[in-house]
């Protein structure tokens, strides 16, 4: 019983982190996956 | 380089354009032609000028050109605090008077005056337009009026004159039609004449001319002429002697705190503490544990060396468990014994008869939860918690070895990286970092590159996307590319846990490891440059190197805090986002595989998916001393980013495990590589191509797939060589391979290398024109 | 130095306060030259000087210029 709560709540987060990145390109975050040390979007 | 836009906190309706930072209208970069284009087309109802006090000659050249646009303009002049802090003196009332527009004196640092110049630039927009009150030389003058009566009537009263003088200047972005009507160029060339120098030059002094009055009346200095704090400490920092050996000094400190010492100690904790076993609270009871399992370890020694030595008697000991009486009266005589060694390194011998066996037998392995306030660490809580759902082995190590592991051997370096980008935020926020340009120029310029291309490595310290953004700056489109192509070179914030790891690890802490890995990144760059400049492709000169250097001055600590954090958050929400997504495939496919059973949980990793595929493609890594599948997986998962190299280790080398010491994984870690394969392997990590956000970002500054491809090969390829002779000739220095073939071809490699770097240069590819539309 | 032979900005003395009398070559390079503040009548001081590469006061500001700019301002 254990392992179908645990299991579901996983695949629940794992759903809500792929749709947050889905959601973090289309917005066209400038560093992609966020990489330490992008302080706002300018390049500069 | 964007507008930013947002709404005025004191009134919603107000929407305020954050323009990017520019000296002057003129359209020469991209910076200057977006902000001209803005205020052209979209014509704001005021501008608010933000001027630099203590710069205040040459901030006001762009104040000149802003009035002449036909809106209300409010000038604030910003680091009023600097201004006084140097006894220098500005009449506000006076300057207003002179630029025909309302002046506020404002502190940013200190957080004065803003309001009052929000609400005067909000008022402004209502009244009428800044008028212009300068006025250039009579031939100007002339000149200007002549263009303004052949200017078309389409052109609003107000932006009349700024076309005028905009046309004078031969201006490229304004309409073709204007400047090419007839008469016009006449008037312009005929001025050129007289004032013997050409259209924009003219502009330009007339402007300073103006400028110059200006400041005259309102401007008083303290101190005129001399140096300041900033040129003195420019003139040690920068002096030809010093530079280099500051700079290296500088980033040595740096890495030696943030990774060696400071660093390794928390994140020595994160991984056996918090990740691992669990931790005394402040602590409070360690030396009591301590103190009781010396005691435990003299008990079991005892054991073992009367076990022994019943044995070398002849005394057979399989039944010493079973029947332990039987065992008691055949080993009656045996005496054994047994060496402690005190903290004074004095010996003293024990000696261990039945009596002492039969007591060491009944000691009890000290509980660490005994002890004062032991907390444990996040893999025991989480296991005894799935325990207790009884959840199912598989995903019980899906979540502790994979996610946990995985996550947890990234998250480790957390510590090391906040205070990394502490010093990293001090030294961008004390202006130091722009000289670091300034000095590198000097390299660079030797060997065909300018500073500028520095610039982009600089900011790649922290993260290389931004960084590869960063050479549009580069007008040189040859520089540019090899900019591109290097800037990723550098070690960014993500492979800062792959270094930490091999460090701490493989090289027990030594605090040359990490600077090295700065260094051959920045060696990397050199020498690609070098050799890059040397092919016809490249060949050119360097473009010219002009940079404004900002005074010396002590960031806030809030402004640093705040740059550490925004950092450290994104790195934090990294690992929790795509490397957990990749801890997880990862373990799948490592867990999974093909036994007799048919496809299911295998119990050796080597029988997995993974280790299949890896076993598939490792043998390519073996001449760099690392041809095992595990390395071969951590690389290539680096490519996803690469923290995930450190998370692929972490599940693999079973990180969550819970050993004696805790330190089982780097203890496995380091019986994995010999020291030069270790190397071999950071350095290739480093230096090949990097995560894939950052070869998007190639691929969009490039704006090619060819060239993109041409990249990453280059730089997987120059990995690939550089790993190899590190591995070779480390290796036969270390003693662990003897001197042979592989050694032989990494020389070769070498002296290959050192022959690209110091060929004659290839005269310049003439590179066809292409015509975009 | 006195009127007649103007000296490059490249061989300028560290510390002492030149005027600009010439800047070579109408081009692109210039005008950013200019619009940061070199043009003829602005002060400049050499702070600090790196095989050939410069760091100058000019304008109450602190700029970076490379060798090849340096040669072609004339005080």
């Amino acid at each position: 019983m254990g392992t179908y709560i645990v299991g579901g709540i996983l695949v629940i987060l794992i759903l809500a982190i792929i749709r947050k990145l889905y959601k973090d390109k289309k917005s066209g975050k400038g560093c992609g996956g966020n990489c330490a040390g992008c302080k706002g979007n300018c390049p500069h | 380089m964007e507008k930013k836009e947002g709404k005025w906190k004191g009134d919603k309706d107000v929407i305020i354009m954050d323009l990017p930072g520019i000296y002057s209208l003129s359209p020469y970069t991209l910076e200057e032609v977006v902000a001209r284009n803005y205020l052209i087309e979209e014509r704001p109802d005021a501008i608010l000028n933000i001027v630099d006090g203590s710069n205040l000659e040459r901030n006001l050249y762009l104040t000149t050109q802003l009035t002449e646009l036909g809106i209300p303009v409010v000038v604030a002049i910003n680091m009023m605090d600097v201004v006084a802090k140097n006894g220098d003196m500005i009449q506000t009332e006076r300057l207003a008077k002179e630029l025909g527009c309302p002046v506020y004196s404002i502190s940013a640092l200190k957080g004065t005056g803003i309001q009052e110049a929000a609400q005067a630039v909000v008022a402004a927009a209502a009244k009428h337009a800044t008028v212009p009150q300068h006025s250039f030389a009579p031939s100007v003058e002339e000149a200007l009026s002549d263009i303004l009566a052949k200017l078309p009537n389409n052109i609003p009263q107000e932006l009349k004159r700024f076309y005028a003088i905009k046309c004078f200047e031969r201006d490229e972005k304004i309409p073709i039609a204007l400047r090419t009507a007839p008469g016009i160029e006449e008037i312009i060339a005929n001025t050129e004449k007289e004032l013997d120098d050409d259209s924009e030059s003219i502009i330009t002094n007339e402007r300073y001319t103006y400028i110059g009055q200006i400041i005259q009346h309102c401007y008083q200095k303290k101190n005129k002429g001399g140096l300041t704090t900033s040129d003195k400490i420019d003139q040690i920092v920068t002096n030809r002697w010093l530079a280099l050996p500051i700079f290296a000094i500088v980033m040595y400190i740096v890495y030696y705190i943030s990774v060696t010492t400071i660093g390794t100690y928390v994140t020595d904790w994160t991984n056996d503490g918090l990740f691992g076993d669990g931790f005394y609270l402040f602590g409070n009871g360690r030396a009591a544990y301590e103190e009781a399992n010396e005691a435990y370890t003299l008990e079991t020694q005892k054991i073992d060396a009367f076990l022994a030595e019943a044995t070398a008697e002849g005394i057979d000991i399989s039944t010493a468990e079973s029947d332990p009486i039987a065992f008691a009266a055949e080993a009656a005589q045996v005496t054994a014994s047994v060496t402690i060694t005190a903290e004074d390194e004095s010996t003293q011998i024990l000696p261990v008869t039945i009596q002492d066996y039969e007591i060491a037998l009944q000691a009890e392995e000290p509980a660490v939860e005994d002890f004062g306030t032991w907390i444990p660490g996040i893999p025991v809580i989480v296991g005894n918690v799935l325990e207790k759902l009884q959840v199912a082995d598989w995903l019980q190590g899906l979540i502790l070895d994979g996610i946990i592991g995985g996550v947890g051997a990234v998250l480790g370096f957390v510590p090391q990286m906040l205070v990394l980008f502490i010093f990293l935020a001090f030294l961008e926020g004390c202006g130091y970092m722009a000289r670091i340009a300034f000095i590198m120029d000097r390299i660079f310029r030797k060997f065909g590159l300018s500073g500028k291309s520095f610039i982009p490595m600089l900011i790649g310290t922290g993260c290389g996307v931004p960084g590869v953004m960063a050479s549009r700056t580069i007008e040189n489109d040859r520089d540019r590319k090899m900019t591109i192509m290097t800037t990723t070179f550098i070690p960014c914030g993500a492979k800062l846990p792959i270094i930490a790891l091999i460090a701490g690890a493989l090289f027990s802490g030594a605090s040359w490891v990490a600077p090295s890995a700065y260094f051959v990144g920045i060696a990397a760059i050199i020498i690609s440059g070098i050799i890059l400049k040397k092919t016809k492709m490249f060949a050119g000169d360097p473009a010219p190197f002009v940079m404004e250097l900002p005074a010396y001055h002590l960031p806030t600590i809030g402004s640093i805090l705040r740059s550490m954090w925004e950092r450290g958050s994104s790195f934090i929400k990294k690992a929790g986002t795509i490397i957990l997504l990749s801890t997880i495939v990862i373990w799948f496919l490592s867990n999974f595989g093909f036994t007799e059973n048919g496809f299911g949980m295998v119990d050796d990793l080597s029988n997995g998916l993974l280790a299949n595929i890896g076993s598939a493609v490792a043998w390519i890594f073996a001449p760099l001393g690392w041809g095992e599948w595990q390395s071969a997986v951590a690389a290539v998962t680096g490519l996803v980013a690469k923290e995930n190299v450190v998370g692929t280790f972490g599940v693999l080398f079973g990180f969550a495990e819970v050993a004696e010491d805790g330190m089982e994984y780097w203890a496995t870690l380091s019986a994995f590589f010999t020291p030069a394969a270790a190397y071999s392997f950071l350095v290739f990590n480093l230096l090949c191509a990097p995560c894939s956000a950052a070869i998007g970002a190639i691929k969009r500054e490039m704006n090619s797939a060819k060239w993109t491809w041409f990249a990453i090969g280059y730089q997987t390829l120059f990995a690939y060589l550089v790993s190899f002779c590190v591995y070779q000739i480390g290796s036969v220095i270390s003693g662990d391979v003897g001197f042979g073939f592989g050694t032989i071809l990494a020389i070769l490699i070498i002296c290959g290398g050192i022959y690209m770097m110091i060929r004659p240069e290839q005269k310049q590819k003439v590179l066809q024109a292409k015509v975009t539309a | 130095m006195g009127g007649g032979a103007y000296m490059p900005l490249a061989m300028a003395q560290r510390g002492k306060v030149e005027t600009i009398k010439k800047i070579n070559d109408k081009d692109e390079v210039k005008r950013f030259l200019e619009s940061l503040g070199f043009v003829v009548g602005s002060e400049v001081m050499v702070v600090s000087e790196l095989s050939g590469n410069m760091i100058v006061n000019i304008k109450d500001s602190r700029v970076a210029i490379s060798k090849a700019m340096a040669t072609r301002i004339f005080v």
